[in-house]
């Protein structure tokens, strides 16, 4: 019987083990860091990994992280010693400290054919997808969202709403820079009002946006790409994305090479396919943001019909970098019921 | 009519299907003895009410106490172990046999007190269960089954974890009480040495039924080969 | 004399050794963190209003969860003991083994399933026409999913003390005629000061380090624990000492529960009897016997609602999506693959620390044994585990440290579970046994296969299911050790719901409830024979 049961359990650790198929002599292996949702089996990293290897004579190897705090957690603690040839998934509120770490190499690909809201003058690190931060609202059960910022905090009958930790998630970063670059000093009160709305603050938009579609609450923090998602998947239309009239928050998510990486001509190329063409039209339906490049007719319809933000808004990183943790303090005081 | 009458009390234990018939008189000392498992603290449990028998009835002085609860029965029982709580001190341990709840009056304080001399225990009234040994607890037991004033005792294997000669010893204050108060004593035993000792009548149980009643000398003396059997002799 | 005293010591010596090895590895992975670049001002966080704010927040939730859980799971407990016979009770206690294994998120949205803005209990409010909706974001919601929790496990642990009451006692009740409050005063109070503070005391610490939980239902930024500032220390501000320090601090106030509980202790622990032998109850009245079957339909209510609504969503998104099913299956056998070595690792830790810590006389050793013991739920998970990260990384790479790093990490936070599940069981074999194998010269491994082995069946069996239950729903592993080829079911539900797959996230979140609860059950009856539960 016991021996039945070990004999069970070895075939079971080995079926499912997954050991990585030991490389050939002669191929070189690229690390990439990443966060998971990018390696998921429909996110991006699939498909682009099919995509390279075929050209590029390596095989890619993934290390999955949490997020892109994680990320940048993780080479800090590596330093010098890290495995890492290329870091993908940062966004540019953590660029600043990416750098700090010494860690990135310029990145010497040509960006000269990319298309963003903003003129991209970084030497170090390559956007790969961007989107904007928007309130998604359920037109089922909320006929007349809010049309700005000021409306959703001032609104005395505004709805419920859900949004993310900004110490624990990229979007509630973005969205305390979005508010405090739309009403600066005055960004406790705005907190304080919209402390009344909110239902719950969750740790990232993962949570949140479930708790969303479970109907917990109207509104969410979410990106204005979003809507995409559930025409494309879902045939609906029945979740829309809002354009304040103060604009919305950009974010641009980046990858970087590394100084310690012993594939240095390789990692650069995987940066400069990352940009090209055929690497984008994989994007939107993948990771569902925006491509950095003009996909023309190449793009989605349901991307083409999306409105877009009247105004793009994005602070300098070094302002977001020096602030970051006093306006973290800011929120803390406001919003704490 | 006999004080106690036990009558066709009927009861299943696991295969085992039992059936009673036992009269005892007033005032007697009678010890149940019997191979294991044949029934014989099974019996002690129904008269005690802590079982409820299939059929049957159990009656006292005519009077049929089998639909009464342990507590509303003429009867007080002592265990083999763990007749007191190990937190309470032996006063408030025999108190309890007075009022479930502790409030005695003066009255019922001293007869506590007289009642833990009558069985040689004056003096450790403030003592722990913990800190008195087995037989000293077994005496503090007994103390409260007296304060209860019920005229039947009940007695299972009580000093078995007792040496012979304290054994000797339990018994002669169980006899003496016995004798003073007038109480119908029915105790379960393994050693037939004690029912020499102690009591008058001896009953034989066997397969769960009651075999045997008589004098004691008589019963230990018998030929019946499950007797013989068991005696070993 | 000497030939049979040389097995008990060398078994308490394993036993020493390991809970050594166990207290310094904890040691080594905070002493790790301190390493790394950062600040470690003891003196400024000690100052911060900040942290005195999570302070605040942490002991009170711990408090009134705890409180609940346990005065709520002594009168279920009662009324299990008492109820020996019900349809329905032995699945019942069954359930009752699954909250406390389920990981946080399944858990936290079968909850909003039942009780949030868009829940059951909502839309049955709106149905009746009340206007109210129950509000369960913030503090009531992080004391209910608690609650949810630590109200099966408060049950477990204290079940087995109804078991421990001499039947004698109750038969003294019944014969002296007994009010309920002289028994509860006389009988039972007596034995919950030997069962309770160890109970309240683990409960309590769970309810420290919860995270996840207060993350989701708090409700804004005022619900913070020890263990989101950890988190944001090690995350936000990429600041291990910083999140090291703080650790020790959420660690010093569980010492502190632990010194406050250990003056009634005795050797609770969670029992795997859920047999009760046959109590005399008599003819209980029936006012009291419908009290027990409320209070027991409450609870049952209680844990079977959100578990309801998992299922339900779950085949809800079955209708709704279209599933890779081999995608499911490899992260199904992932799952299972980390889940059965750290449950087997966990054994091998946690059987011969209680082993020895059952059979040492003296006090010293058993404080270090029992200390070890309870370790790592009075430490963060997450500094530990980034701890643990950091030592491995210096002797391993790859999927190999991955997959080690995933079992370790496991296997040492089930650790106390498991110690509390075998305590009872080894030493109710050693008080029956060890005498009787000293005289007999039975010793070593002669003694394992035909004396301790046979009786402690069961409890291994138990604490098997639970090891392994609680590793299939691991997270902070798998998040720390990112292999990329390494998902398990856990890992896809957060997946799908970070690709806005909630269809098919919810069919994950059932799958992965009922893999649990099967998982357990297979391996509770497999192992553990015929005489478990």
């Amino acid at each position: 019987m016991t021996l039945r049961r070990c004999a069970l359990l070895a075939a079971v650790i080995a079926t499912s083990a997954a050991a990585p198929v030991p490389l050939s002599a002669d191929e070189p292996t690229l690390t990439i860091y990443t966060y998971s949702s990018f390696v998921a089996e429909w996110g991006p990293g699939p498909v682009l990994q099919k995509e390279f290897e075929a050209t590029c004579g390596c095989k890619i190897e993934w290390v999955a992280l949490e997020d892109g705090a994680a990320l940048l957690s993780r080479l800090k603690l590596e330093g010098d010693e890290t495995q890492a040839d290329i870091v993908l998934g940062i966004d540019t509120n953590l660029t600043v400290e990416t750098k700090a770490t010494g860690l990135v190499a310029p990145h010497d690909v040509d960006l000269s054919a990319l298309k963003l809201p903003i003129a991209w003058n970084d030497a170090d690190f390559v956007p790969y997808d961007y989107g904007y931060f928007a309130f998604v609202y359920d037109s089922q059960t909320l006929p007349n969202p809010p049309q700005s910022l000021a409306e959703l905090a001032t609104a005395s009958d505004a709805p419920k709403l859900i949004y993310m930790d900004p110490r624990t998630s990229t979007p509630g970063l973005g969205l305390l820079l979005w508010v405090k670059e739309v009403v600066g000093d005055e960004a406790a009160g705005v907190w304080q009002n919209l402390a009344k709305k909110t239902l719950t603050v969750t740790k990232g938009w993962s949570e949140g946006y479930g708790l969303f579609l479970k109907g917990e609450a109207p509104l969410v923090l979410s990106y204005t790409t979003s809507p995409a998602y559930h025409q494309m998947m879902e045939n609906t239309d029945r979740y829309k994305a809002l354009n304040f009239a103060e604009g919305n928050y950009l974010q641009v998510e980046v990858a970087a090479r590394l100084k310690t990486s012993d594939q240095q001509a390789l990692a650069q190329k995987f940066l400069a396919f990352l940009v090209s063409r055929p690497a984008q039209e994989k994007i939107p339906t993948t990771n569902w943001m925006y491509p950095v490049v003009d996909l023309g007719d190449a793009l989605p319809e349901a991307f083409r019909k999306l409105p877009v933000p009247s105004k793009t808004l994005l602070m300098p990183q070094d302002e977001v970098a020096a602030n970051r943790s006093a306006w973290i303090d800011e929120w803390l005081n406001s919003a704490g019921q | 009519m006999p004080h106690l009458d036990v009558k066709d009390l009927a009861f299943r234990y696991e295969d085992m299907a039992m059936q009673f018939d036992l009269a005892v008189e007033r005032g007697t000392f009678l010890s149940i003895i019997g191979p294991s498992g044949a029934g014989k603290s099974t019996l002690l449990s129904l008269i005690g009410g802590f079982e409820q028998p299939l059929s049957g009835q159990v009656l006292v002085d005519g009077v049929d106490i089998t639909p009464l609860a342990p507590a509303a029965r003429p009867c007080t029982t002592l265990f083999q172990d763990h007749n007191l709580f190990a937190h309470l001190s032996v006063e408030r341990n025999v108190a309890l046999g007075i009022d479930p709840d502790l409030r005695l009056s003066e009255v019922q304080r001293a007869e506590v007190r007289q009642s833990l001399a009558d069985v040689g225990l004056a003096g450790l009234e403030h003592r722990l269960p913990g800190q008195l040994s087995g037989g000293e607890r077994q005496r503090a037991a007994i103390a409260r089954c007296l304060v209860r004033h019920r005229p039947i005792l009940l007695l299972d294997e009580p000093f078995a974890a007792v040496g012979p000669g304290l054994r000797r010893e339990m018994l002669d204050l169980v006899r003496a009480l016995q004798a003073r108060l007038g109480l119908t004593v029915i105790m379960v035993t393994h050693d037939p040495g004690d029912a020499r000792h102690a009591a008058g009548r001896t009953a034989f149980v066997q397969a769960g039924r009651v075999v045997l009643v008589d004098d004691t000398e008589r019963v230990l003396g018998s030929q019946m080969p499950d007797v013989r059997a068991y005696l070993g002799s | 004399m000497a030939e049979q005293r040389r097995p008990v010591i060398r078994a308490d010596a394993i036993g020493l050794s390991v809970a050594l090895l166990l207290t310094i590895l904890v040691g080594a992975a905070l002493l790790m963190l301190f390493a790394q670049a950062g600040t470690a001002e003891a003196g400024a966080l000690l100052g911060s209003a900040y942290v005195w704010r999570i302070l605040r927040f942490t002991l009170i939730q711990a408090c009134i969860s705890t409180l609940l859980s346990v005065v709520f799971g002594v009168l279920v407990a009662r009324a299990f003991a008492r109820e020996t016979s019900f349809p329905g009770r032995r699945a019942l206690l069954g359930l009752m083994s699954l909250p406390i294994v389920l990981p946080s998120l399944v858990a936290v949205f079968g909850i909003i399933a039942i009780y949030g803005q868009n829940g059951w209990l909502a839309r049955m409010l709106a149905l009746a026409g009340v206007n109210a909706k129950p509000d369960i974001y913030g503090l009531g919601g992080v004391v209910l999913a608690h609650v949810f929790f630590n109200l099966p496990l408060a049950v477990r642990l204290l079940l087995p003390g109804w078991h421990s009451i001499p039947v004698e006692s109750w038969r003294l009740s019944a014969q002296l005629g007994m009010s309920g409050w002289a028994i509860f005063r006389l009988i039972e109070w007596p034995m919950l000061r030997r069962y309770l503070p160890h109970a309240a005391a683990t409960i309590f610490m769970l309810c420290v380090g919860s995270f996840a939980i207060v993350l989701a239902l708090g409700g804004g930024p005022s619900a913070a624990t020890f263990e989101v500032a950890v988190f944001e220390a090690i995350r936000f501000e990429f600041d291990p000492p910083k999140a090291a320090v703080l650790a020790l601090g959420g660690l010093t106030l569980n010492i502190i529960c632990l010194a406050l509980a250990q003056g009634a202790i005795g050797d609770a622990a969670i029992g795997s009897g859920w047999r009760t032998r046959e109590q005399d109850w008599g003819r209980r009245p029936l006012p009291a016997r419908v009290m027990d079957g409320v209070l027991i339909g409450v609870a049952a209510l209680l844990l079977a609602g959100p578990v309801a609504a998992t299922v339900t969503d779950g085949v809800k998104g079955l209708s709704e999506s279209a599933l890779d099913w081999g995608l499911v299956a490899r992260a199904t056998l992932t799952s299972i693959g980390l889940a059965l070595p750290a449950a087997l690792l966990t054994m091998l830790l946690a059987l011969p620390m209680v082993l020895a810590a059952a059979r040492t006389g003296k006090k010293g050793r058993a404080a270090i044994l029992r200390g070890a013991l309870i370790l790592p739920i009075a430490v963060s998970p997450m500094a530990l585990g980034l701890g643990c990260f950091l030592i491995l990384r210096l002797v391993l790479d790859g999927t190999p440290r991955a997959i080690f790093g995933i079992v370790l990490l496991n296997a040492i936070m089930v650790v106390p579970f498991a110690a509390a599940i075998l305590r009872p069981a080894v030493e109710r074999a050693r008080a029956r046994h060890d005498h009787l194998c000293r005289a007999l010269g039975i010793a070593g491994w002669a003694r394992w296969r035909l004396i301790d082995w046979p009786i402690l069946r069961p409890s291994i069996g138990t604490a098997l299911a639970m090891a392994a239950a609680m590793a299939l729903g691991d997270l902070i592993g798998i998040g720390l050790f990112g292999d990329a080829k390494i998902r398990n079911l856990t890992l896809l539900l957060y997946d799908q719901l970070g690709a806005y797959r909630t269809g098919g996230a919810a069919v994950t979140a059932a799958l992965l409830m009922l893999l649990i609860f099967v998982l357990y059950q297979v391996i509770e009856r497999g192992v553990g024979g015929r005489a478990a539960p």
